[in-house]
């Protein structure tokens, strides 16, 4: 397999965890930068140009709610989970792990067989 | 003028006014965010150069205004089989209309004009293109979000084609290229039927006299190609009955154009100056042998769609 194959399927298998990942990282307020750090801290080193639309987009679905804040001088725009997207993430988070789960059976399965 | 001003001013071009200054606030805020940090990582401010490396890791300035605007796309990727079929029909009006076209300009004239029939072709084209885009740019990102149709709603399994030979589809691009020559044929064997008087007083090349007894009959066999074609058009695979209609058809096409081909001359020039007298020789003699060739292959292809029924039938 290229390394190109494998960067166009990893990225298509991250680009559904990201949401998730972002929606829970926004419980707590967050500006773009600090989100961004905050992942990194985690451990998930997302690209700036993925991160800062995803977040509008998912602003504009209304899954987070914005807000604009002056501090040290400059000004910062905040987010947070809206109502809709704490739901939203509790559904998910549960898909998630249901589906993780799933996968690591059928992963280990085929590690056996081998 | 700031590295950071002309990065946000290239940023704003490629958005749309509606979201060109939410975007390019925030985005500026989290660049400065980055900036900060190196600066509080170097504990200095960052030179020009360290300015124009964050600029060129975010990306080009289309690119980044780009990934804001997510979900744009002219045909969306579940409508384009549709659109592409759609295209493909549009390409086949726009060949019928240029050959009727050509074919008016050759009875009025005596030219045949085959660059202007290959620019009629791409200025219909055109047109056509950005119609049909247009209409599917509209069903791919509607108002308010909420699909107009979908065509992929009225289907059932027992509807899709009994195709089991891989010959047995047929091809859509031979079908409309059969199909356009079909129906310009029979407007041009009964070209007196749909052009206006003053255009027939006009013309200066007609069919001779013993051609136009066989009009009739050869314009009801090209009629019955053009059923079968718009049949074959819609189910677009051969099944036993089609592939004998077809044989008879192409069968009884072939013999009638052998037969006009041993009529000599085919067309006649009616001008009073008889200007075309010396091409009329030409377009006679070449006539004469493109029907006949039309009419031997037009044997073996009946031929052969005999043999496939027979074949397909066993």
């Amino acid at each position: 397999m290229s390394d190109e194959q494998f960067e166009k399927l990893r990225q298509e298998l991250r680009r559904g965890i990201l949401v998730l990942a972002v929606l829970g990282s926004l419980r707590q307020p967050h500006y773009g930068y600090s989100l961004r750090k905050q992942l990194q801290d985690a451990g998930l080193d997302i690209d700036e140009g993925t991160l800062y639309p995803l977040v509008r987009r998912l602003a504009d679905q209304g899954l987070l709610t914005s807000e604009w804040q002056q501090g040290e001088g400059r000004e910062r725009r905040y987010y947070q989970l809206s109502p809709e997207g704490s739901a939203l993430l509790e559904s998910l988070s549960a898909e998630w792990l249901q589906l993780n789960n799933h996968v690591s059976k059928i992963l280990e399965a085929g590690n056996e067989t081998h | 003028m700031k590295l950071i001003d002309r990065y946000m001013h290239a940023v704003a071009q490629a958005l749309p006014e509606s979201r060109r200054e939410e975007i390019t606030r925030e985005l500026r805020a989290n660049i400065l965010d980055k900036l900060e940090a190196i600066a509080e990582e170097k504990g200095r401010e960052p030179n020009e150069e360290e300015v124009s490396a964050v600029l060129k890791n975010l990306g080009h300035p289309q690119k980044v205004a780009g990934s804001f605007l997510t979900g744009q796309q002219l045909v969306s990727t579940e409508l384009f089989p549709f659109y592409k079929q759609t295209l493909h029909y549009g390409l086949i009006l726009v060949f019928i209309l240029a050959m009727i076209q050509l074919g008016t300009h050759l009875l009025n004239s005596g030219d045949l004009s085959i660059a202007n029939f290959f620019f009629e072709m791409i200025h219909k084209s055109l047109i056509m293109f950005a119609a049909v885009t247009g209409v599917f740019y509209l069903l791919s990102n509607p108002v308010g979000g909420k699909k107009y149709f979908d065509p992929y709603q009225c289907w059932s399994p027992e509807k899709l084609p009994r195709a089991t030979q891989s010959w047995q589809r047929i091809s859509t691009c031979e079908q409309s290229v059969e199909f356009a020559t079909d129906v310009f044929f029979l407007l041009l064997l009964n070209y007196s039927l749909w052009m206006s008087s003053i255009q027939l007083k006009g013309l200066t090349i007609i069919f001779a006299e013993p051609v136009t007894t066989w009009i009739p009959i050869l314009s009801a066999v090209v009629i019955a190609s053009i059923i079968l074609g718009i049949w074959k058009l819609i189910y677009r695979y051969w099944t036993v009955t089609t592939l004998i209609l077809d044989a008879i058809v192409s069968f009884a096409t072939a013999i009638l154009l052998l037969i006009i081909s041993r009529i000599n001359p085919v067309v006649v020039d009616i001008s009073k100056t008889q200007e075309h007298l010396d091409t009329m020789q030409i377009t006679n003699k070449v006539i004469e042998i493109g029907l006949f060739w039309v009419g031997l292959f037009l044997v073996f292809m009946a031929g052969l769609s005999l043999y496939r029924a027979w074949k397909l039938s066993r």
